[in-house]
């Protein structure tokens, strides 16, 4: 049992992704997480190391994704700000916040 | 953190305290910051938050998709609409403020919180409870309305 926590598998990481980036990328993040404990529970270190690496780098690329569409979109609705002000009519390009 | 003789690589440098102390202040500060902005504007009302990606593509609704503006409902003391908007984010936030805490005391004061270890299968079923989730949200009939934000 100690060593089986000296593996970390970033489910919370994985669960926070899926609830507040609103991305898929989440999914992949619980799938690698539970591949971390279902081989500790068989014995394969080095699986369980893989999936975990595998686990943190998922949480990263949808970490960095989804900071790099909202920053697009906040992009966005700065060129519109700009455009609204200078007398154009726009509309956002959604009215759904997360 | 890990034991001699456990870790097949050499063992990282250990994290100098200022360096930790930075990192978790600066987590604390931006959290703290994000809930006085939900706080302050509603996220079913105010044009500041960008739209879940998601639903913007699809229309459908997302596991995720109520999140802000069930805090919303949180941070105003209003539990019963937080659950009408995202009940699955509800129910996971206290288990994962508990685990976030449970880092950075570990992290900070060398202290271990009683840990929350999921058995593999649990976490398979996690997965599939997710999934059912996300498909179960976006049928238009009741009992399944009431999972949609």
């Amino acid at each position: 049992m100690q060593q089986m926590q000296q593996v970390p598998n970033y489910l919370v990481q994985a669960i926070l992704v899926t609830l507040f980036c609103c991305l898929p990328f989440g999914i992949v993040g619980i799938v690698f997480a539970a591949q971390v404990n279902s081989k500790l529970a068989l014995g394969d270190y080095d699986g369980a190391v893989q999936a975990s690496q595998a686990a943190k780098k998922w949480s990263w690329i949808s970490f960095g994704c989804g900071l790099g569409v909202y920053l697009a979109i906040f992009l966005l609705y700065a060129i519109m700000i700009a455009l609204a002000v200078s007398g154009a009519a726009v509309q956002g390009p959604g009215n759904f916040p997360g | 953190m890990s034991e001699p003789g456990v870790s097949h690589k050499a063992p990282e440098r250990p994290p100098d305290a200022r360096w930790l102390w930075g990192k978790w202040t600066a987590l604390a500060a931006g959290v703290a910051a994000g809930a006085v902005v939900v706080y302050r504007n509603a996220p079913s009302q105010s044009g500041i938050y960008p739209p879940c990606v998601f639903h913007w593509l699809t229309g459908l609704h997302c596991p995720g998709c109520g999140t802000g503006r069930g805090l919303h409902a949180l941070l105003h003391g209003d539990v019963a609409g937080a659950l009408d908007l995202n009940p699955l984010m509800v129910v996971a936030l206290p288990v994962l403020v508990y685990c976030v805490v449970k880092q950075a005391v570990w992290e900070l004061a060398g202290c271990r919180l009683p840990g929350v270890f999921l058995r593999a299968s649990w976490i398979w079923t996690l997965l599939v409870l997710i999934l059912v989730y996300w498909v179960a949200r976006n049928i238009p009939y009741p009992p399944f309305e009431y999972l949609a934000p």
